[in-house]
């Protein structure tokens, strides 16, 4: 792909921990996934846990720093796999859609595999993804900014305070 | 993670999870009756396939679940784990399900949660392994769901089991239920039943 | 009692029929899809998946589509669903300190730290009905913004920092010995504890809530709020994952966050101070937020020696009726057959009118007699 930013092995393989991929994995939009997935050699695999659709409990802190309580479900959809190498992917994906969740477990095994092996390719796609996440994040920042109000307070004689 | 743990599921996870549920209804609307359950491909010894069966069907993670010394081991937990969500817990008395390898292993009933008069579902389950449910001394069986009476047999039981049973029966609403197992079939035992022998 | 009736099985097939068929409307006019509700009836979105308690944009938008805009007919679809599916388990919670902030702002300090945004809101709008938005011709109206190069994360701090260190308002600090109460699994008892009422007042009806809310603003149970923030933006949603013991994301939601402050003098041993409301939601639901973040205050009156005077302030009452899908529930059950009931109470009514009009006679027969 031209553009995924080619990095020294090391480096590639440094910039991301398992967690870390997992989560891009899972915030990635499936057809992202999909797009480097159509460029990658295919690996083989089998399965231990195939794609189901359950639901997670989303929990928050009274007032954001105190006891925890239970705020409502959120759709997951999980898998478990091998790959013919040995390696386990596992993933877990907000949302009902098999493909990404299939995907982002075989995203994660090839990862494992790659960093016994250093190679780059799969690495470079997760490189691709981070860097659109880190647009995605900035594009919302840039609107919240654009609207960044400055409240002054009028005197009653009219005057700024 | 070893995947050779993990991956020993019923082969057809669905179906054969219903079957055994509707297995083990019907075990335990007829006390005393054998019953077959489909078992999976294979399981986390000494976790044996019927015992692993029943862990399928009736666990999930909103049933915390005890295990005897035998099974206390790290491949078993991780297997219940992964296949059903249940947490394996130390404390007997936290406990919905509690699993044992050995008949010989059942302490007092009452260390297990045993419900209150309002809520007598809050109790546990005990799946009990034995070496056969058939062989052992004959005890006639009474309570709903058997017509008069019906004689059973399991083999391994401790010594003073069915006086236990008949204390734990006395108290009912409270108390708990026991499901026995063997190679490949099994035999409900709900707190309804008393036994004379 | 209830009693089972049989029949009416062809007369209801064919309702529902007549159900499709107005869902349709007019065949002449586009199908809407699910897609089109999501992205752009976005607002009856998030109430359904809060009060549906289920974060699931294309599902509620589903349950919206299938119940033709009923919104509390759709969150009913939503819960019947979310109880067919296992729970893998529970998130971490929420760290809602690094949300990506879409809208912040703060009603008690106009310099908090890190800035107001007002993002998309519709308080500073006219209220008129827009006659573009007739037309479609809406397409052209978002004016593209220009990219800024700030490349910083813009990461707002919540007001505790601040406000707190002046020790006027109540911290609210971590406490993770207990064991989270959830009522979807255990339900709700008396006396509550806060877990249960912040999970049972998301699910509840925003209607219900505002209201209450409403109620305590005009004196039925003072406690004047000051909003000190309200943030809404995304938070990952992390868990463990329990196959390998590591913490990892599986996606973002959007959530609205409102913290209120109130006064509270309290009893004679604790010093005034301000005391804290709290409302977390799904998507984006300011109005629900709010009134989520006042009814919770209200409800916390036992903790701060408050007399409970007023409906607001009452947890039977505010917890056990908040729940529009059981209200739905039981209200609607007055249209089925009640044939038997009916038929026992007209007996009564019966009686009582005998004995009445015995009664009546005999009074007739004694006036009669003493003239």
């Amino acid at each position: 792909m031209s553009d995924t930013p080619v990095l020294p092995a090391t480096d590639c393989h440094a910039a991301a921990s398992r967690p870390q991929w997992m989560t891009l994995l899972a915030e990635t939009p499936p057809a992202e996934i999909e797009r480097h997935w159509k460029v990658l050699p295919r690996p083989t695999f089998t399965w231990i846990r195939r794609p189901e659709l359950g639901s997670a409990m989303v929990r928050g802190r009274a007032s954001g720093t105190g006891a925890q309580f239970n705020l409502g479900d959120v759709t997951v959809t999980r898998c478990t796999l091998q790959l013919s190498t040995g390696e386990i992917g596992v993933s877990y994906v907000m949302g009902r859609n098999k493909r990404h969740a299939a995907l982002s477990a075989l995203f994660d095994a090839m990862l494992q595999r790659e960093k016994s092996t250093g190679e780059t390719i799969v690495c470079g796609a997760i490189a691709a993804m981070m860097e659109l996440r880190d647009r995605r994040r900035r594009q919302i920042l840039d609107d919240t900014r654009s609207s960044k109000v400055d409240f002054t307070m009028l005197s009653p004689g009219g005057a700024e305070q | 993670m070893n995947a050779s743990v993990i991956s020993t599921q019923f082969a057809d996870p669905i179906h054969d999870a219903q079957q055994a549920f509707r297995g083990l209804l019907a075990a335990t609307s007829r006390p005393g009756t054998i019953v077959t359950i489909p078992l999976p491909i294979a399981s986390p010894a000494p976790l044996s396939p019927t015992l692993a069966a029943i862990g399928l069907t009736l666990l999930d993670d909103a049933t915390p679940v005890w295990l005897d010394p035998i099974l206390i081991q790290e491949p078993i937990r991780q297997y219940l784990l992964f296949n059903t969500g249940a947490r394996v817990v130390t404390q007997p008395d936290s406990a919905a399900f509690a699993f044992f390898a050995k008949a010989r292993n059942l302490p007092d009933f009452r260390v297990f949660p045993r419900g209150t008069p309002s809520y007598p579902d809050r109790s546990a389950t005990l799946v009990v392994q034995v070496p056969l449910l058939a062989g052992g001394r004959p005890v006639s069986l009474r309570g709903p769901g058997i017509e008069s009476v019906v004689s059973v047999e399991p083999a391994g039981l401790p010594d003073g089991f069915w006086d236990r049973w008949n204390e734990n029966a006395a108290n009912y609403p409270i108390g708990i239920d026991m499901i026995l197992a063997d190679a490949c079939s099994i035999m409900s035992l709900p707190r309804t039943v008393k036994a004379s022998f | 009692m209830i009693t089972s009736i049989k029949g009416g099985e062809k007369a209801i097939d064919a309702s529902h029929q007549l159900l499709s068929k107005r869902r349709r409307g007019d065949p002449n006019v586009a199908q809407l899809s699910v897609e089109q509700i999501r992205e752009q009836l976005s607002l009856a979105v998030d109430r359904v998946m809060n009060e549906g308690s289920l974060y699931d944009p294309t599902l509620a938008a589903l349950a919206i589509k299938q119940a033709e805009g009923d919104l509390i007919e759709a969150i009913y679809l939503l819960r019947a669903y979310r109880s067919t599916i296992p729970r893998f388990g529970f998130t971490l919670p929420l760290d809602t300190a690094s949300m990506i902030v879409r809208r912040r702002i703060s009603t008690t300090h106009k310099d908090v730290p890190g800035g107001q945004f007002l993002g998309p809101t519709y308080d500073y709008t006219h209220r008129l009905i827009d006659f573009a938005l007739l037309d479609g011709c809406d397409d052209e109206d978002g004016l593209p913004l220009p990219d800024s190069d700030q490349v910083e994360d813009l990461h707002l701090h919540h007001d505790a920092g601040f406000i707190s260190r002046t020790g006027l308002v109540e911290e609210e600090l971590p406490d993770d010995s207990q064991e989270v109460a959830d009522i979807t699994r255990s339900p709700l008892t008396f006396p509550s504890t806060r877990d249960q009422r912040l999970q049972n007042l998301v699910r509840g009806d925003e209607g219900f809530l505002m209201a209450l809310c409403y109620s305590t603003m005009r004196g039925y149970g003072r406690n004047h709020p000051y909003v000190a923030e309200m943030r809404h933006g995304d938070v990952s949603v992390v868990m463990e994952i329990p196959e390998i013991d590591l913490e990892a994301g599986i996606g973002t939601v959007q959530i609205t966050e409102c913290r209120t402050i109130h006064l509270t003098v309290g009893k004679s041993e604790t010093p005034p101070r301000y005391t804290r409301g709290y409302g977390l939601l799904f998507g984006h639901s300011e109005r629900k937020a709010l009134s989520v973040a006042v009814v919770d205050r209200a409800l916390r009156g036992a903790e701060f020696g408050e007399e409970r005077r007023y409906p607001a302030q009452d947890e039977e009452f505010v917890l056990s009726h908040s729940d529009s899908v059981a209200a739905s529930g039981l209200v609607q059950h007055l249209k089925l057959p009640h044939y038997v009931d009916f038929q026992a109470e007209q007996q009564l009514l019966r009686r009582l009118r005998e004995d009445y009009d015995k009664r009546a006679s005999e009074a007739l027969a004694k006036e009669n007699d003493d003239a």
